[in-house]
């Protein structure tokens, strides 16, 4: 099978990436992953895992108190790390946007909406683009209401709006969209994935797309990291994680997945719960994993590849090895 | 023997300031139109439909944080009005949207849950009131070592299930949810649709479920309403409404929910979504004339940009639709 990526330079290359709240909370730990130019890589994994801690560690965007220590974040050949922030800030917003996950923080709670568009889309769309490209995901509404503050839009509209400008108002080589649609229904969903999808068709736009919805991310997603504890534990093409998935979480997580149980049996909730998994020095999955080694709680696996994809499991690397 | 909670004729209009200097009629938003339904105790309803269809207002109002333009809510028979006493405001009990919105960003969450119980006079002193936020807390799966930190200090996931033991502590006859599951990882969704199901099956709640994730709307509900532009579109049993709508909306939203598809070969691109007319949603501001979809509904006629379709039942279900399927 032919991998369109493949040996392609990447646009983003995370090694080695440390976060920390204080606390001590150790929210990331040594997460290492590329980007492809026009890839779109799917960031799934338990609530509190650290998937928008990635996110808004690669824009810089932590909260004070915070720290962040990475061997390497490139992007397009730039050191983001090395950068300041007032560096950075020319990069994120031009090369590089961000949808975070509370979209409504992002836009001014006293200025109109539509005011706003135009602020972030006027310099780069006429006003027949920005109306044309807003319809095509159901805000024509929204443009009818030329005076009206966020407040009095339902989220999903505002949701819509603050993917329109981070996706629109440069032309970002990199997309990082936390959970983007998940405040959205199906119809609206399908007209948002359209959107992303239209621009990375016609500008190569590429994407870390977080998500729960396991459904959407084998859809439209090309490689898919799966993240548990502060560790990305597995990342494989989607059609290898989906289809034989190595880490233990992986699959505990696709077993619980509502659409591969039939409706008459009960979800297959994960026994145990994520509490600490982050200051674990093993394998943060041990304490609820059903085929834990007694190496699994002393030391962190290695990442191992398995085909195409990359595994952190003693069990894993056992197979192969045995 | 009327169901416990019984919603008659809900309609709320936001009426929007006038531009500046013009003579126009006042514009108003049709967020919700003529909302009837009905709940019983130890009944799960699901509310699914287009987002800005109305559901949040709908849930707004039965909380008493909104107050209708006309119709009524009753619980057991009596008439809650909007302005609402503190006894009558615990009997509903609202889970919202966003659950980092629904806490006080300086305040542990210790105190966000003792708060509740105070208010309401629940729990003889504190040592009573600690218990019981830690048996609840340990009921949505958390540990109490989570009550010491800061809202910001959790996942949105930790976060929604401390919203939801912060209704549940209350004792409310009726719980309405507003999409509790949107932000939660898969593990951690079936905890709270199990959760959700026990909560059902041992006492007497009636709950409301917006959602518009149609797998958890399917586990979780005995009856489902669909939505459309404030207007209930069909109402039935989950089973049906769910599985073999009637109406040409919910029929088109079904088809739109994406199916797990990792036989996929190469990227995915925007021509997987091109499935069917899916449309402009249109302007609540301004809503299209007899059936508000006919613009967007393959099986419009001339009559349905005339005549609003009436409630109808078929079969076990109620439909709003000239031509059902
Ligand atoms: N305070 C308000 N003033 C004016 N319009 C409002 C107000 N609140 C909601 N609306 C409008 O009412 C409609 C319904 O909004 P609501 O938030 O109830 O939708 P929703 O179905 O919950 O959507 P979502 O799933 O996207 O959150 C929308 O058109 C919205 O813009
Ligand atoms: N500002 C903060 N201060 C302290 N801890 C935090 C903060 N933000 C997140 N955390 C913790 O970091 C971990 C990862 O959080 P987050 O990145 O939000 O996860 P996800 O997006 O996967 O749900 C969680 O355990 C969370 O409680
Ligand atoms: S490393 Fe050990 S504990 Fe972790 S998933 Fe693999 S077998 Fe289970
Ligand atoms: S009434 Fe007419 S336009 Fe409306 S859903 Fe039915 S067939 Fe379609
Ligand atoms: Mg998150
Ligand atoms: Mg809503």
């Amino acid at each position: 099978m032919a991998d369109p990526t493949a040996g392609a330079v990447p646009l983003l290359r995370v090694r080695d990436l440390d976060v920390t709240y204080p606390g001590p909370v150790p929210a990331v730990r040594g997460v290492s992953f590329d980007v492809a130019p026009g890839e779109i890589l799917g960031l799934v994994g338990e609530s509190g895992s650290g998937k928008s801690s990635v996110c808004t560690a690669l824009t810089g965007l932590l909260p004070a108190g915070a720290h962040r220590r990475a061997d390497a974040i490139e992007f397009e050949g730039t050191d983001l790390a090395a950068l300041r922030e007032r560096d950075l800030r020319r990069v994120r917003g031009r090369r590089l946007a961000f949808v975070p996950q509370q979209p409504m923080t992002s836009l001014a709670p006293t200025t109109p909406v539509v005011r706003q568009l135009r602020w972030y889309l006027g310099d780069r769309l006429t006003d027949v683009e920005v109306r044309e490209t807003l319809t095509g995901i159901g805000l024509g509404p929204v443009l009818d209401r030329p005076r009206d503050l966020p407040g009095s839009f339902s989220g999903g509209q505002l949701q819509r709006v603050v993917i329109a400008i981070a996706a629109l108002a440069h032309e970002p080589a990199l997309l990082l969209a936390d959970e983007p649609t998940t405040t959205l229904d199906a119809t609206v969903q399908a007209q948002v994935l359209r959107l992303l999808l239209t621009l990375r068709d016609k500008l190569g736009l590429a994407m870390v797309y977080v998500s729960h919805d396991l459904a959407v991310v084998s859809t439209i997603c090309d490689r898919v990291g799966v993240m548990y504890g502060g560790r990305l534990v597995e990342i494989a093409p989607v059609r290898e994680l989906f289809a034989a998935p190595r880490h233990l979480y992986t699959r505990a997580l696709l077993a619980a997945m509502p659409a591969t149980t039939p409706a008459d049996r009960p979800l297959r909730a994960i026994e145990g719960t994520a509490e600490g998994a982050n200051l674990l020095p093993g394998c943060p999955f041990a304490p609820r994993c059903p085929q834990v080694l007694p190496v699994c709680r002393e030391r962190m696996p290695e990442p191992t590849a398995h085909g195409p994809g990359t595994v952190r499991c003693h069990l894993a690397s056992e197979r192969v090895g045995a | 023997m009327s169901a416990l909670l019984d919603v008659r004729g809900l309609t709320r209009r936001f009426t929007l300031p006038r531009p500046f200097g013009r003579r126009t009629a006042p514009r108003v938003v049709h967020a919700v139109e003529d909302v009837s339904f009905e709940v019983a105790a130890g009944e799960v309803l699901a509310v699914v439909g287009e987002s800005g269809c109305g559901k949040t207002t709908v849930a707004r109002v039965l909380a008493g944080l909104d107050t209708a333009t006309s119709g009524t809510v009753a619980l057991a028979g009596r008439e809650l009005t909007g302005g609402r006493t503190p006894a009558d405001q615990r009997l509903i009990q609202l889970v919202t949207q966003n659950p980092r919105a629904a806490f006080n960003r300086r305040r542990t969450l210790r105190h966000a849950l003792d708060q509740p119980l105070r208010v309401h006079g629940l729990g003889a002193g504190r040592a009573e009131r600690d218990a019981l936020v830690a048996e609840m807390v340990e009921r949505v799966g958390l540990s109490t070592e989570h009550l010491d930190r800061l809202p910001g200090e959790l996942s949105g996931g930790e976060l929604a299930r401390l919203v939801l033991a912060r209704a549940l502590l209350v004792r409310p006859r009726v719980l309405v949810l507003d999409e509790p599951t949107a932000s939660l990882d898969a593990s951690v969704k079936a905890t709270v649709v199990d959760l959700l199901l026990r909560l059902r099956a041992e006492s007497d709640l009636a709950i409301v479920v917006i959602t518009h994730e149609i797998d958890i709307a399917r586990r979780l509900a005995d009856r489902a309403a669909v939505m459309y532009l404030g207007r209930v579109v069909e109402l039935g049993p989950a089973a049906s409404v769910l599985a073999r709508p009637r109406h040409p909306y919910p029929r088109l939203l079904l088809a739109s929910v994406p199916v797990p598809d990792p036989e996929r070969i190469g990227p995915a691109s925007a021509a997987d979504f091109g499935a069917g007319a899916i449309g402009e949603v249109p302007s609540a501001l301004d809503p299209p004339s007899g059936c508000a979809f006919h613009p967007r509904c393959a099986l419009a006629t001339e009559v349905c940009a005339e005549r609003r379709p009436a409630r109808e039942v078929l079969d076990d279900v109620e439909v709003a639709c000239h031509h059902p399927g």
